[in-house]
C-alpha cells in the first residue's frame, strides 16, 4: 500500500496544486526519513523534574520529625537558590518578546526551581508562620514568585503554577483534577473572588498585548480566565441571586466570543459556546421554574429533541464562521 | 457496505496530509483551498476539541430522543425491558446513517451514535438472553461491522473488545482450557491481530481504514504486553482461581513473567526507534513505567520518596544525554524539530500537566490529615 502522504503529494502534482518544485522539495524532505525525537526528550525531562519534586514533596512531608525542619528548609532553599544560579548564569537578558534558552533542560531547570521553591515557602509558613496563621499570604508569596520567575525566564508551566497559586490565595483550587471532582470552592463568598480574579487576568491580557510584554502568554491568561469566569457563574447560577450571575456569564461570554475572534484562540471559542450554552440552559430552567405553570414541562420534554437539533445546527454555524475567519 | 464514497473519503484523509504540509511550510493556504475546490470532501472535525464538544452535544440529543421515546412507551417497558433498549440502539442507527448521508464523517455527534447502537444493542441481547458471551460475540461482530460500513475508528475498538471479552468468558467461565493458560491465550491473540493488521494494511484500499488500522495496532501492542505482565497476571490468578502465595512462593512459571514485564517494553522502544514508530515509542514507555509500578508493588526495594527522587534524576540524566547526542543530526533519529511534528500543543499540555501536578490547597480547607496544606503534595506542620 503506497503511504497517503506519497498519494497526496502525487494527487496535488497531477492536479496542478503544487509546482514540480514544491513537489521536489516534499520528497527531498521526506527522504531524509527524519525521525525526531524533539518532544519525547523534552516530555523526558519534564517527567524526571516533576517526578523528582513530587518525590522531595513526599520526603519532607514523610520524615519532617526525623531529618529536622531547619536541615529540609536548607536543603530545599540550597536546592532552589542553586537552580536559579544556572538557570540566570544560562538565560539571555529579559525581553518583552519570547526568549529561550540555548540549552532546552535549562527550562526544566526553572521549573524544578519554582517548585521546590514553592515547597520551602508553604513549609516554612506551615512550620514557623512567619505571616502569622495568615494561610493566603504563602500562597501569594508563590504566586508572585512563579510569575516572576515565568515572566523572567519566558516559562509557561511556571507561568500556570503562580495562576493556579494566585487562585488558591483567594480560597479557589484552580487545578483540573479540581474542576473534574467539582471541588474547586470552598465557599460562597469566593464566587465573587474567583469572578475578580477572572477579570483581572483578562485585564492583564489586554494591558500586555498592548504593551507587547510576553504576548505568547496570552492564551493562557485567556484559558484561565474563562474557566475561572464559566465555573463560577455555573455554580452561581445554582445559588438564590443567580440573575446576578447569569448576566455576568452573558457578559462575559460577549468579551471571550470577541477576544476568541479577534486572536483566533479555537480553545477559548469552544469553551464560549459550552459555558453559554450549559449557563444559558440552567437560567431557562430556573426561569421556568419562577414562573411555575406546570403544563409547560411536558412539551419541554417532547421539544428537547427539535431544541437539541437547533442547539447542533447553531453549533455548526458558529464553528464553520471561526473556521472561515481564521483557517 | 461502506456508507461514504471511498475517494470523499480518502479526500478528506488528505487534507489532513495538506494541513501538515501548510504547517511545515511546503505549501499555503490557498492550495489547500484549491484542493478541496477540486475534490469532494466529507465535514469534519480534525480538532480534538471541537470533536469532543460536538460529542457532547450528540449526547444531549441521543439522551433526549431517548427520553421522548422513554414517555412514550413507558407502560411497555415493565414487561419487556429488552424492546425499549432495542429501540435506543435502533435510534443510535438512525442517527448514524442519517450523519453518513448527510456526509459527516468522524464529526463527534455520529461518533456518539455509533457507539451508542452497539452498546444498547449488545445490552438488549444481554436482557434477552442473560449470556455474557451472546453479549460479548455481539459486540465482537457489530463492531467490526460498524467500523467497515461507517470508517469509525472507536468500533474497531469495540469489536477487540468483544473479541478479547469472548476469549476470556471461553476460558474462565466455560472452561475450554485450564484458566492458567488465559496469559498464554491472550499473548497469542494479540499476536494473532497483529499479524492479521499487519497484512490488512498492505491491501490497495487500507488507506480508507488508516486510522482504524492504527488503533488495532495500538490495542495489540498493549494487550500483548499486558497478557504476561506479572502484576495483571498475578491479579488474575489471584481473582480467578484464588491464588494466595505463602512466603517463598510465587506464580507457577513466574521467571518467565518477570523477564517478559520487562523484555517486552524494552523490545518496544528498540524497534520504535529502528521502524520509527512513535506510538509504538510512546506505548514502550508507558509499558516501561508501568513495569517498574508492578515491580514495586510487590517488592518495596526503596521508599516511595527516594524512588521517585532517584526516578526522577535517573530519567533527567538519561535525557540530558540522549539531547547531547542526538542534537544537530540531520537524518534519521535525531532531536531537532521535525517540520512535521508540531510542538505547541505539547507545551500547552506542559504547562496543563504542571498546573495539575501541583498541589496548592486553598486557604480555608485542608485535605491533608497531618495538618495540611502544601506543594507537590510537601509541607506540614502542627497547627494547619
Amino acid at each position: 500500500m503506497e503511504p497517503i502522504h506519497e498519494q497526496t503529494s502525487r494527487q496535488l502534482l497531477d492536479q496542478e496544486i503544487i509546482s514540480e518544485e514544491q513537489h521536489v522539495a516534499v520528497s527531498a524532505y521526506r527522504s531524509f526519513h527524519i525521525f525526531s525525537l524533539h518532544n519525547e526528550i523534552l516530555f523526558l525531562m519534564y517527567l524526571g523534574v516533576i517526578v523528582f519534586t513530587g518525590g522531595a514533596g513526599i520526603l519532607v512531608y514523610q520524615h519532617i520529625d526525623t531529618i529536622g525542619h531547619t536541615i529540609l528548609l536548607l536543603l530545599l532553599l540550597s536546592v532552589t537558590i542553586g537552580c536559579f544560579y544556572f538557570a540566570f548564569k544560562k538565560a539571555s537578558a529579559y525581553s518583552n518578546s519570547q526568549t529561550d534558552f540555548a540549552h532546552p533542560f535549562y527550562n526544566y531547570v526553572v521549573l524544578g526551581g519554582s517548585i521546590l521553591g514553592g515547597i520551602f515557602i508553604n513549609y516554612l509558613e506551615i512550620q514557623y508562620q512567619p505571616f502569622g496563621n495568615r494561610y493566603a499570604w504563602p500562597a501569594l508569596l508563590t504566586a508572585l514568585f512563579s510569575i516572576a520567575a515565568a515572566y523572567r525566564f519566558d516559562n509557561r508551566p511556571v507561568l500556570s503554577i503562580g495562576i493556579t497559586a494566585l487562585a488558591a490565595a483567594i480560597g479557589i483550587t484552580a487545578t483540573p483534577q479540581a474542576v473534574l471532582e467539582a471541588n474547586v470552592f470552598t465557599d460562597g463568598f469566593v464566587l465573587y473572588a474567583g469572578i475578580l480574579l477572572a477579570v483581572l487576568l483578562a485585564l492583564w491580557e489586554e494591558v500586555s498585548r498592548r504593551e507587547s510584554i510576553k504576548t505568547h502568554f496570552s492564551n493562557l491568561f485567556l484559558n484561565f480566565s474563562i474557566h475561572l469566569t464559566g465555573i463560577c457563574c455555573i455554580v452561581g447560577l445554582c445559588d438564590d441571586y443567580w440573575p446576578i450571575y447569569a448576566i455576568i456569564l452573558a457578559v462575559s461570554c460577549w468579551y471571550f466570543w470577541f477576544q476568541s475572534d479577534k486572536k483566533g484562540y479555537l480553545s477559548v471559542f469552544i469553551f464560549v459556546l459550552l459555558y453559554g450554552f450549559i449557563g444559558f440552559n440552567i437560567a431557562f430552567v430556573r426561569t421556568l421554574t419562577i414562573i411555575d405553570i406546570p403544563d409547560f414541562w411536558a412539551p419541554i420534554a417532547i421539544l428537547s429533541p427539535i431544541y437539541t437539533v437547533g442547539a447542533i445546527v447553531l453549533f455548526i454555524r458558529a464553528v464553520k464562521q471561526f473556521n472561515r475567519q481564521h483557517s | 457496505m461502506i456508507a461514504y464514497n471511498q475517494t470523499e473519503i480518502l479526500n478528506t484523509k488528505r487534507v489532513s496530509v495538506l494541513d501538515e504540509l501548510k504547517e511545515a511550510g511546503f505549501i499555503d493556504k490557498a492550495q489547500i483551498q484549491a484542493f478541496e475546490q477540486k475534490n469532494m470532501v466529507l465535514k469534519t472535525q480534525r480538532n480534538i476539541l471541537l470533536r469532543l464538544c460536538f460529542a457532547f452535544l450528540g449526547m444531549l440529543l441521543y439522551g433526549a430522543i431517548i427520553s421522548f421515546v422513554s414517555l412514550l412507551f413507558m407502560s411497555v417497558i415493565d414487561k419487556n425491558f429488552w424492546l425499549p433498549v432495542f429501540v435506543f440502539s435502533l435510534i443510535g442507527l438512525g442517527i448514524t446513517e442519517f450523519m453518513a448521508h448527510s456526509k459527516y464523517y468522524a464529526f463527534g455527534i455520529d461518533d456518539v451514535a455509533i457507539l451508542g447502537f452497539q452498546g444498547f444493542f449488545a445490552g438488549a441481547i444481554y436482557i434477552l438472553t442473560d449470556n455474557s458471551l451472546a453479549s460479548f460475540a455481539t459486540l465482537a461482530i457489530i463492531g467490526a461491522l460498524c467500523c467497515i460500513r461507517y470508517v469509525n475508528t472507536l468500533s474497531a475498538i469495540v469489536s477487540l473488545i468483544g473479541i478479547t471479552g469472548f476469549v476470556c468468558i471461553c476460558i474462565i467461565d466455560y472452561g475450554i482450557i485450564n484458566k492458567f493458560g488465559l496469559s498464554f491465550v491472550l499473548f497469542a491473540l494479540a499476536a494473532l491481530i497483529q499479524y492479521a493488521n499487519y497484512n490488512i494494511k498492505k491491501r490497495p484500499d487500507a488507506n480508507v481504514y488508516q486510522d482504524a488500522l492504527w488503533a488495532v495496532e495500538v490495542f495489540a501492542w498493549a494487550l500483548l504486553y499486558l497478557s504476561v505482565n506479572y502484576l495483571v497476571v498475578r491479579e488474575a490468578a489471584s481473582d480467578l482461581m484464588g491464588f494466595s502465595p505463602t512466603y517463598g512462593q510465587d506464580l507457577p512459571l513466574a521467571f518467565v513473567f518477570y523477564a517478559l514485564t520487562f523484555v517486552i517494553p524494552i523490545a518496544y522502544i528498540f524497534f520504535a526507534l529502528k521502524w520509527h514508530n512513535r506510538t509504538l515509542l510512546w506505548l514502550g514507555f508507558a509499558a516501561l513505567g508501568f513495569s517498574i509500578f508492578s515491580i514495586r508493588f510487590y517488592y518495596h526495594v526503596l521508599p516511595p520518596e527516594f524512588a521517585l527522587m532517584a526516578g526522577g534524576i535517573v530519567l533527567f540524566v538519561i535525557s540530558y544525554f540522549a539531547w547531547r547526542k542526538l542534537r544537530h543530526k540531520e537524518t534519521g533519529i535525531t532531536y531537532e524539530k521535525d517540520r512535521f511534528t508540531q510542538s505547541e500543543s505539547f507545551k500547552m499540555a506542559e504547562a496543563l500537566i504542571a498546573n495539575s501536578q501541583t498541589r496548592i490547597a486553598s486557604h480555608s480547607k485542608s485535605e491533608m490529615p497531618f495538618g495540611g496544606g502544601g506543594f507537590s503534595g510537601g509541607g506540614s506542620g502542627s497547627t494547619y
